[in-house]
């Protein structure tokens, strides 16, 4: 089991850094802060649907991920890191290490946007294994492909907006089965009823998933 | 290349069109107010509307195959290849999108109307122009080639799921009328279903003329810059 | 004149428009190739 050895400790270097920096943690969470207090402002009083409320909660998750995963692989160009990785890492090992550090990411800031909804917009009843699998795997969903993407965004050596302009594209079922699967536990349909939703974020993130594993090392070498 | 096959497919398309208004037979469906049978015209788009998706999505599959190519060995030929299917296929999507829009404006009152097909499409229109945006965000050639060949194919994975699974679960949400147009298309008079292959084989070789055009302009255009 | 008619027609005339201008970039692709040939 080489390459989990190799990929956890790819994991284990980016969460000391981010430990000590903490600057994709504070993007991330700020931004997602920032967004629900300002939407939540704006038309918290006036008593928001169900399909609203699920819709804002992954918009924000969204554009929060958005922010905050870009950089997932600029920080070793900057760093000058990238060689090491090079000859140290297979391309598998590198892409599994990044996914799990942003897929962790991404669970911490939904741990935080859900304790603000509950102060902002508060979800009152609600299928909560539901939601929270719904919210896993879209974490899932979102890690798997914004790493990839990423990865190809810090070779095209351009900063910015070329990362979101590929990424959410390609993350739009994501959203949708997201979405879809909030709603349906916040509406208390029952895990049954979000069976598409579920099928589709599952087997979204595993091929996503396969495609990074099998495309990596043509993004990654020189 | 073959002179004469051009001409035909011009020709062969002109009688598609022919065909689709003048030969084949009125469509119809319910009309739920009155109760009665009523003629639809607009359905001929279809004649044009599907045969142009179709064709986008054999265009996006030659590029990612031409990606694959890419990535197994860098030519420029291959990434040539590689970009102008995409661009047919982006031309082609358009081409469906439109139509589509005529045929939603006329038989539902607006053009757009948030239908998970539709919203589909426009998905896909995005995820192609990320394609462009990042060649031309990538100035060195052999690295502009490999990333786009991998966007490419990671794009393509993506189709499944826009075109068959999230207009399924988006159908959960509220089915729209573009249910009656997909039975309608099931039910096809023979004739109809005629015309219909008759113009997805003239839109075929019109994109096999300009996806060979497309090449060749792009290669010639190589060679200058060499000059 | 049925509207289907004025349809046809209105279709048939963009699609010769734009069945010449690809024939005239084909030619004009094919004069180029062949001077770049000789070059």
């Amino acid at each position: 089991m080489n390459w989990a050895r190799g990929a956890a400790a790819i994991l284990a270097k980016d969460l000391k850094s981010e430990l000590r920096g903490r600057a994709a943690l504070n993007a991330v969470v700020l931004f997602a802060v920032v967004t629900l207090t300002a939407v939540s402002y704006s038309i918290g009083g006036y008593g928001i649907t169900a399909e609203i409320q699920a819709s804002l909660l992954w918009i924000v998750l969204f554009f929060a991920a958005m922010a905050g995963l870009s950089r997932s692989f600029v920080v070793e160009a900057e760093k000058g890191t990238q060689t090491a990785l090079r000859l140290t890492a297979t391309g598998a090992q590198v892409y599994l290490g990044k996914f799990a550090f942003n897929l962790l990411l991404l669970l911490v800031l939904d741990a935080v946007v859900l304790a603000l909804f509950q102060i902002l917009l508060p979800i009152t009843t609600a299928d909560w294994p539901l939601l929270v699998l719904g919210l896993l795997l879209g974490s899932a969903g979102l890690a798997a492909s914004s790493t990839l993407i990423a990865a190809i965004v810090a070779q095209a050596g351009v900063k910015g907006a070329l990362f979101t302009v590929l990424a959410f594209p390609i993350l739009v079922p994501v959203l949708i089965a997201g979405i879809g699967a909030t709603r349906k536990a916040l509406a208390m349909d029952g895990l049954q009823s979000a069976g598409s939703e579920i099928q589709l974020l599952v087997s979204y993130t595993g091929i996503m998933i396969t495609m990074a594993l099998l495309l990596f090392d043509h993004i990654w070498k020189d | 290349m073959r002179g004469f096959v051009k001409w035909l497919i011009g020709g062969w398309i002109a009688l598609v069109i022919i065909l689709a208004f003048a030969w084949a037979p009125e469509m119809t469906r319910p009309n739920f107010g009155t109760g009665t049978i009523e003629p639809w015209p607009s359905f001929r788009i279809v004649f044009f509307h599907v045969p142009a998706a179709w064709i986008s999505v054999l265009a996006f599959t030659v590029s990612m195959l031409w990606s694959i190519a890419v990535l197994r060995k860098p030519t420029r030929e291959r990434d040539d290849r590689a970009m102008a299917s995409a661009e047919l296929g982006f031309l082609f999507c358009s081409l469906a999108l439109i139509t589509g829009m005529v045929w939603a404006r006329n038989d539902w009152g607006a053009y757009w109307n948030w239908d998970p097909r539709q919203t589909s499409v426009l998905i896909l229109l995005l995820i192609y122009g990320g394609y462009f945006t990042l060649r031309s965000a990538v100035a060195e050639p052999l690295r502009r080639s490999r990333l786009a060949a991998v966007y490419s194919i990671v794009a393509f994975v993506t189709m499944p799921f826009l075109v068959f699974i999230v207009p399924r679960i988006m159908f959960s949400l509220h089915p729209s009328p573009i249910i009656q147009a997909g039975q309608g298309k099931g039910s096809m008079d023979p004739k109809m279903r005629t015309v219909f292959f008759m113009s997805l084989a003239g839109f075929t070789g019109l994109y096999i003329w300009m996806l060979s055009m497309r090449v060749r302009l792009e290669r010639l255009a190589r060679e200058v810059r060499a000059l | 004149m049925s509207p289907l008619y004025v349809v046809m027609i209105t279709v048939l005339i963009i699609w010769l428009g734009i069945f010449l201008y690809l024939i005239g970039l084909d030619r004009k692709l094919s004069r180029l190739g062949r001077e770049m040939d000789r070059k």
